[in-house]
């Protein structure tokens, strides 16, 4: 490492230099229920190269239909541009969508 | 920034900034998978694990065989594993800034006096993002968990008959699957597995038919985090 932070363990290897990639949770947003899509934006997706990334958790759907029987799952894609995250979730006949919580971060 | 600490590695990312806490990990451990029920359908393959996750944490996962994150109730995070039941499930949470504070080494402060960096926890360090399906062999001799970035899906659902009319019984199924992961030593493979599958009771009766498959398209992105020593 020509130049650069570098930190190193008790037992002398490297904890962290240059090339590390440290993940960092920046804010979160509640997604309601019903809610499909939505935007998020933040000076720090942009920053210096930073990649963003999201990481959703929700909770259990229940079905619309009446054939069937269980909770279903609900999950979110996205895309990262110009200092800001688009998100998006499915739905189908049969199940809703339930709220959860999205984490935001950059690496 | 005007004022504190930044580390920018090679590729221009910010590693460290004393605006934002970085993510340490705050516990860890494993759990066995177990059955469970979902509608009348009793699951003994897949299976799952219940881990408790609070507010703003994040939860890194390592099986062998193939898993994911599914859902979370109140502060239950269920992880479901393609596989019978007694599979073993790492779990490794990560915080911002809440592991504690070093006796020596570095720490990083924001403007206001909380900590943001402390070079002793044990970091959200991102070694991959793995992109689709397939697998992928990384550096041995490390650990490594991963965390859902985005997860493709795919749920079927289909009209079951079982027994001849009229003395036939006829139920509704959905399976769901999801884009999982199974971490053995360095080979990672991404793979869509059934997750969940779900069930009515079988009834008499003419019902109509079902046959449908839904998918929400997604390319999976997984995170994988250096774990070693974890």
């Amino acid at each position: 490492m020509p130049q650069g932070l570098q930190i190193f363990n008790e037992d002398g290897s490297v904890k962290l230099d240059t090339s590390t990639l440290l993940g960092r949770v920046i804010g979160s947003v509640q997604v309601a229920a019903g809610q499909a899509s939505g935007t998020i934006a933040h000076e720090q997706f942009s920053q210096g190269a930073n990649r963003p990334f999201l990481t959703g958790l929700f909770g259990l759907g229940a079905f619309t239909g009446s054939v069937l029987a269980g909770p279903s799952f609900s999950q979110v894609t996205y895309t990262a541009s110009g200092g800001m995250i688009s998100w998006s979730r499915t739905t189908n006949q049969y199940d809703n969508l339930p709220a959860g919580t999205l984490y935001y971060g950059v690496f | 920034m005007p004022t504190g600490f930044q580390s920018i590695g090679d590729n221009g990312n910010y590693q460290i900034d004393s605006s934002f806490a970085s993510l340490a990990l705050v516990r860890s451990g494993s759990l066995a998978s177990q059955q469970y029920t979902n509608g009348s359908t009793t699951n003994t393959s897949p299976t799952r694990v219940a881990i408790t996750l609070n507010s703003d944490e994040i939860l890194a996962i390592a099986c062998t065989d193939l898993c994911a994150l599914g859902s979370l109730v109140g502060n239950t995070a269920y992880v479901y594993v393609s596989a019978a039941a007694g599979r073993v499930v790492e779990y490794f949470i990560f915080k911002p800034g809440s592991a504690g504070m070093s006796s020596s080494g570095m720490q990083v402060f924001n403007e206001v006096g909380s900590i943001t960096f402390d070079s002793g926890w044990k970091l959200f360090d991102v070694r991959h993002i793995f992109e689709g399906y397939g697998s992928v062999s990384l550096p041995a001799g490390r650990k490594y968990a991963f965390v859902h970035s985005q997860i493709g899906t795919q749920v079927s659902y289909n009209r079951v008959v079982n027994g001849i009319p009229p003395n036939s019984l006829v139920s509704y199924i959905r399976r769901t699957a999801f884009s999982c992961m199974s971490i053995n030593g360095q080979t990672l493979v991404s793979q869509l597995a059934n997750v969940d599958v779900a069930g009515t009771t079988p009834s008499p009766g003419n019902v109509p038919a079902l046959s449908q498959t839904l998918s929400n398209n997604v390319t999976p992105q997984f995170l994988i985090i250096d774990v070693t020593g974890y």
